[in-house]
């Protein structure tokens, strides 16, 4: 999203993602004691990175409406990341049915989100940080091959 | 940024998610504020 200026070019924009890279930093703070030890207590500094893990998922909202809103990817793939990001939103939902249930929904959803979201990135978006720093709001947009080179 | 990396990024969206994916359905429901070796490998790898 930075290399394409997916939330525009504004401060704001660069703003957001600035937020949300701050927030995942702390969420792989977070990680990173648990991978080495599973049982450490719950205390100190990580009771605060753990509001982060939530935070950074719920920030993707916001940012992902910002990414539909300026144009700067093309349909599809504008959409995709506020599809990912409605990954916590389904789970908390599935939480009504049993454990199960909510597991199959959350990795199916997980999966199949982020899974196309990776799909158009490679496809559709990484050509537009090798043509610059993305497209101007509602121009269109070149589909491309696998050179990157635009296809007409 | 170059297109290859950004190509390999989303690659790595693709490869994290499914990751993540599967290893909750390996690891199964477990209770909350509990966590898996394997579930949480899976998530940093997202």
């Amino acid at each position: 999203m930075w290399a394409t200026r997916a939330t525009g070019a504004s401060r704001w924009g660069r703003l957001a993602l600035g937020i949300e890279m701050l927030f995942l930093a702390g969420a792989i703070a977070w990680t990173i004691p648990y991978l080495i030890d599973p049982d450490r207590p719950f205390e100190g500094i990580l009771v605060v990175l753990d509001v982060v893990w939530p935070l950074s998922v719920a920030w993707l909202i916001p940012i992902a409406i910002v990414v539909a809103r300026v144009r700067r990817w093309p349909s599809p793939g504008r959409w995709a990341p506020l599809v990912a990001s409605l990954l916590i939103p389904v789970d908390l939902i599935a939480s009504q049915a049993d454990e199960w249930p909510r597991l199959i929904v959350f990795a199916t959803y997980l999966s199949l989100s982020y899974g196309t979201l990776g799909v158009l990135i490679a496809r559709d978006i990484a050509p537009l940080a090798h043509a610059g720093r993305g497209l101007p709001r509602h121009d269109p947009v070149p589909s491309a091959g696998a050179s990157g080179v635009a296809i007409r | 940024m170059n297109w290859s990396t950004v190509r390999g990024l989303g690659t790595g969206v693709l490869a994290g998610g499914c990751a993540w994916a599967a290893t909750r359905l390996f690891v199964g429901p477990i209770p909350s504020d509990t966590h898996h070796p394997l579930e949480l490998w899976g998530s940093a790898l997202f």
